[in-house]
């Protein structure tokens, strides 16, 4: 009989099976070819690139998948008010998908325990994360994305 | 030093408010003194030296009087940044020099010649390489005499946070070359750049800045840097592009080769004067190479000549935002929120 640990690294594996099945059925033939050394997935769906994997957190496996949004601005004058619209942005995202930053960038990201079979997890978790990130990169972007800098005037 | 022992017969002391530094006698016994001297220095009293300029108090303002005057003729004071000067202290007046030694007056009586390097000869002098902890080289350029750097930010970060002490090789390959030890005190990660003070007390070759407004299409430029690691190189290119607009930042688009190892180096003009930092490159566009206008920096460059390298040195940095300031702060940056541990 499997021990703890086992079973959750047998979980993992079958968690990734199905993430390139999945990928396999959007088209792409070859998932090892997007897979980095560290088993994370790289797609692009429409503008966005999404990263997607599974990690073994305690005593469950999760999940994973976030997309990169924009870096995060380095005036206060556009932090502050940035931090606010994706606070309140979050509270209307469904299907746990959320705002976040990470190192500097602002990202979408999914974190979903897997419990039982998670073959409709990936479709679920790929979509949402997909459909936000080409929905509001180019608003954040536009609005957050500059600098409050301005040339000064040299005689 | 004998010729502090003479008693001057009057008792006013001279003004020497004059710009006409011919006729500035106590700055002509300075250089008589250092030029019979085994070294191209001199030690005097702090009393004496305010006294031969004609000050009997001493302020900032008064310092930099001196320090302007003595420069004109390849001098400079060195003043201690970690005490406050007593008039019973000695300070140092070396003389400097930009081709290898120099002299005012050589042996044959003969009057100091005027530089006849180029511009961009000039310039080269005064860009260096900056070496980070992480092995990252990058190009930096000073643009303070007493050892304000800039370079890119990119260089100086691992990871998004930006490292605080860094390594800058001045005169690379060549036989005074030296390594220095430099403390990043601001820097903006949008703008991707950093400043940077030499913590060695010393005199540097600056570059000088020039309007980046004032550049149009087809203009030469320079590009100096040092690109994967080797000498200062210098490379010519054309203006493609004075104004354009890369993620939401005005920059200037030239083709001068470009490489990895040039961040942070200057875009000269024909002058020899700083109108860019080198960035940025489009992909393998040879014509897409990018840099950030200087006057995005001009503020943070006046405050920080003003306050000095003791004040900034002191001051708060933010290795996240690049966020500077000398007020008293709490366990978070005040501009980005990110949390620091002292």
């Amino acid at each position: 009989m499997d021990s703890d640990i086992e079973q959750l690294y047998r979980t993992k594996m079958d968690a990734d099976y199905e993430i390139d099945a999945y990928i396999i059925s959007m088209g792409i033939p070859n998932p090892e070819r997007i897979t980095d050394e560290d088993g994370w997935r790289h797609l692009r769906r429409g503008s966005a690139l999404i990263s997607i994997g599974t990690a073994v957190l305690d005593s469950s496996v999760a999940l994973i998948a976030h997309c990169k949004i924009m870096d995060l601005p380095s005036d206060k004058d556009l932090t502050l008010p940035l931090m606010r619209e994706l606070l309140e942005m979050n509270a209307s995202i469904p299907n746990e998908a959320r705002f976040a930053i990470s190192d500097n960038s602002v990202i979408i990201t999914v974190l979903k325990m897997i419990v039982d079979d998670c073959e409709n997890l990936i479709p679920l978790c790929l979509g949402t994360i997909s459909y936000f990130a080409d929905e509001y990169d180019d608003y954040l972007i536009e609005k957050y994305g500059g600098t409050s800098r301005s040339r000064a005037s040299i005689r | 030093m004998a010729l502090f022992w003479k008693k001057r017969s009057d008792k006013k002391l001279p003004k020497f408010k004059s710009d006409d530094l011919e006729f500035h006698p106590f700055v002509n016994q300075i250089c008589e003194e250092i030029d019979n001297s085994d070294y191209a220095n001199l030690e005097i009293r702090f009393n004496n030296l305010l006294r031969g300029f004609g000050y009997l108090d001493y302020n900032d303002s008064i310092i930099l009087d001196i320090q302007r005057i003595l420069q004109t003729c390849n001098l400079y004071l060195q003043v201690p940044l970690h005490k406050e000067l007593k008039p019973e202290d000695q300070v140092t007046i070396i003389r400097f020099s930009q081709n290898n030694g120099h002299n005012r007056n050589n042996s044959n009586g003969n009057s100091q010649k005027p530089s006849n390097l180029s511009p961009i000869q000039n310039a080269v002098n005064s860009v260096v390489q900056i070496i980070s902890p992480n092995g990252a080289t990058g190009t930096g350029f000073i643009i303070g005499d007493t050892g304000l750097v800039i370079t890119a930010r990119h260089v100086v970060e691992d990871d998004g946070l930006s490292f605080r002490k860094v390594l800058v090789r001045q005169n690379i390959q060549k036989p005074n070359q030296r390594d220095l030890e430099a403390i990043i005190f601001k820097s903006h990660r949008k703008l991707d750049y950093a400043l940077l003070w030499i913590l060695k007390d010393d005199h540097f070759p600056v570059l000088q800045i020039d309007n980046p407004r004032k550049l149009n299409y087809t203009e030469t430029v320079y590009a100096i840097g040092c690109p994967g690691g080797l000498p200062t190189t210098v490379t010519k290119g054309v203006i493609g592009n004075p104004n354009m607009i890369f993620n939401g930042i005005d920059c200037i688009q030239c083709d001068a080769a470009i490489d990895h190892g040039n961040s942070g180096g200057p875009l000269v003009n024909e002058d020899g004067k700083i109108v860019g930092i080198t960035l940025w490159g489009l992909g393998n566009f040879a014509a897409a190479k990018l840099s950030l206008p200087i006057d995005y920096l001009t503020d943070d460059i006046s405050m920080a000549k003003h306050a000095g390298k003791k004040t900034s040195l002191k001051a708060f940095y933010c290795p996240s935002c690049g966020f500077s300031t000398g007020a008293r702060i709490s366990w978070y940056c005040p501009n980005c929120g990110f949390q620091h541990k002292n």
